[in-house]
């Protein structure tokens, strides 16, 4: 089972390397440049025809957002970065990343919403200032938040190590910390660790999607602009409620290849020696720093 | 080694994800026509942008024009998209520049700019643009003028039409039009590269579009 797992894990990393390297993700991203372009169009042309009372046009529009989310989603963002790292730094499991990665995106289309209907409508901003605030505002205070959550994982990593040394130290077979899907072991000291634990990953997952969902996705909020300012405010919302779905169903398989990769490794680099007790915490400490030195840059070149 | 490859392929993953989405993201169409004075010299540059669909329905919206959807503009609705348009800041440099021997010749700023909504619904920007000394390129053995036009941060990616020749005295010039090469060495490595880029971040090399851009050439006899 393991040597299946590693031979796996050994063809998606070499796989991955082949794409990045080879150019191999630059041509599907270039293809879908080219596609988000004809999608974009197909948008475009739904809504004149909305505009001139032609029937039926919703589906069209709510289709192509849909699709528009989707190929969009196919170039990496600061979402599936986020989503990406904490599936492999944490311990969530795949269903509850996966569900993450939903909900940030619809969190992500709302916000759009609240910006464009919320600063065009009641504030009576112009679209170009729902674009500065977008620019000058939420993208740093997204990029802030994601320097924080590296951090926080890669303190946490660093905590993980010194406790697994303290232990590994005391009893060298000791399984603690380590929670994969079929392993019972360890963690049963009593109500108020697995409290503690869950009221961590409830604000987890709040501050992931916070992350996320603070900066609105640009095509969001064109398609918002132009829905406002042609009355056709229902139509916006269901084309907005599309895109995130679409983006949304693409980070949640970023989100199940993550927690899956995550899981191959622990257990191809469990050892009987009790080396496990490092393998999560490293991964958490490699994500949270990787996250954090992204999130840095990002946030130096959004404030320059 | 295991443990090796495991953090590679992770560290791999994770740089590809920290790229975000990509460049271009708005196209444009239309070109520069020469403009010829009485002398015969280039005097100015007749530029036309011809925004995609998208980004028409846009540039529409968020100046409040054509609402109605009629595809006519009233004369403050072209008001508001010229004043969009081609009220450029100091750090602009219009997107379109022309050479003599490899070196910049100074354009003006818009001038005599019009702008209106095609049939197909996408909205056509023109405007001229006065060259600082007007000469006759190519004369004499000179060198030929060189008009690309394009986003040095290839936000934009333009197309070009062949350029016509138009103004007062326009006999002995010929105009060329040279495509940009896709297939040139490297220049597709370099796109794939571009097609990394995140929306709100500018490529590393500076100039980079004006590796993607066509060439117009005039040069009168």
């Amino acid at each position: 089972m393991r040597v299946a797992l590693g031979a796996g894990l050994a063809a998606l990393i070499a796989l991955a390397f082949w794409a990045w390297f080879s150019g191999a993700y630059a041509e599907v991203m270039q293809w879908a440049i080219a596609q988000q372009r004809i999608f974009q169009n197909e948008l475009a042309a739904g809504v004149m025809a909305a505009r001139r009372g032609e029937p039926g046009v919703m589906w069209t529009v709510i289709l192509a957002s849909g699709l528009y989310g989707f190929v969009h989603a196919l170039g990496p963002g600061h979402g599936k970065f986020l989503i990406g790292s904490a599936g492999l730094g944490s311990r969530a499991e795949a269903r509850s990343m996966a569900g993450l990665a939903m909900i940030s995106a619809l969190a992500q289309g709302m916000t759009a919403v609240l910006l464009v209907y919320g600063g065009l409508g009641l504030l009576a901003f112009g679209a170009r200032q729902a674009e500065a605030i977008t620019n000058d505002i939420l993208v740093p205070a997204s990029y802030a938040l994601i320097v924080m959550i590296g951090a926080v994982l890669l303190w946490r990593g660093v905590r993980a190590v010194q406790s697994a040394s303290q232990t590994s130290s005391e009893s060298s077979d000791h399984h603690d910390h380590v929670h994969g899907e079929n392993c019972g072991c360890g963690h049963r000291h009593g109500p108020t660790v697995e409290e503690v634990q869950k009221l961590k990953s409830w604000r987890d997952g709040l501050a992931l999607i916070g992350a996320i969902a603070i900066r609105p996705c640009t095509g969001a909020v064109i398609v918002l602009v132009i829905a406002w300012q042609t009355g056709l405010y229902m139509l916006g919302l269901a084309a907005v409620t599309a895109m995130a779905l679409g983006t949304g169903a693409f980070t949640a398989m970023v989100a199940l290849a993550s927690v899956s990769a995550r899981e191959a490794s622990f257990s191809v680099l469990s050892g009987a020696d009790g080396r496990l007790a490092y393998v999560a915490p490293a991964l958490q400490m490699i994500a949270g720093g990787i996250v954090l030195v992204f999130g840095v840059g990002l946030l130096q070149a959004s404030l320059a | 080694m295991q443990r090796l490859l495991a953090v590679l392929g992770f560290v791999s993953g994770m740089a590809a994800a920290g790229a975000a989405f990509a460049h271009p993201h708005v196209f444009v169409s239309g070109g520069a026509d020469f403009g010829i004075d009485e002398q015969g010299r280039l005097e100015r540059l007749h530029i036309s942008w011809i925004y995609d669909e998208y980004a028409s329905l846009y540039l529409l919206s968020y100046v409040s024009a054509d609402l109605d959807g009629d595809q006519k503009l009233t004369e403050e609705e072209k008001e508001r998209i010229l004043s969009d348009q081609t009220n450029w800041p100091d750090e602009f440099a219009g997107d379109s520049y022309l050479f003599v021997s490899g070196e910049k010749r100074k354009l003006g700023k818009p001038v005599n700019a019009d702008t209106r909504i095609l049939k197909d619904g996408r909205v056509e920007v023109t405007f001229e643009r006065i060259l600082e000394k007007p000469f006759r390129p190519g004369a004499g053995g000179d060198p030929a003028a060189v008009v690309k036009v394009y986003d040095p941060t290839f936000y934009y990616a333009y197309e070009t039409d062949a350029p016509k020749i138009v103004g007062a005295d326009p006999k002995g010039c010929v105009a060329e039009h040279k495509p940009y090469d896709p297939n040139a060495p490297g220049l597709a490595a370099l796109r794939t590269q571009l097609a990394l880029i995140p929306r709100d971040e500018n490529p590393e090399q500076p100039d980079v579009g004006a590796l993607f851009a066509d060439e117009l050439l005039l040069a009168c006899g």
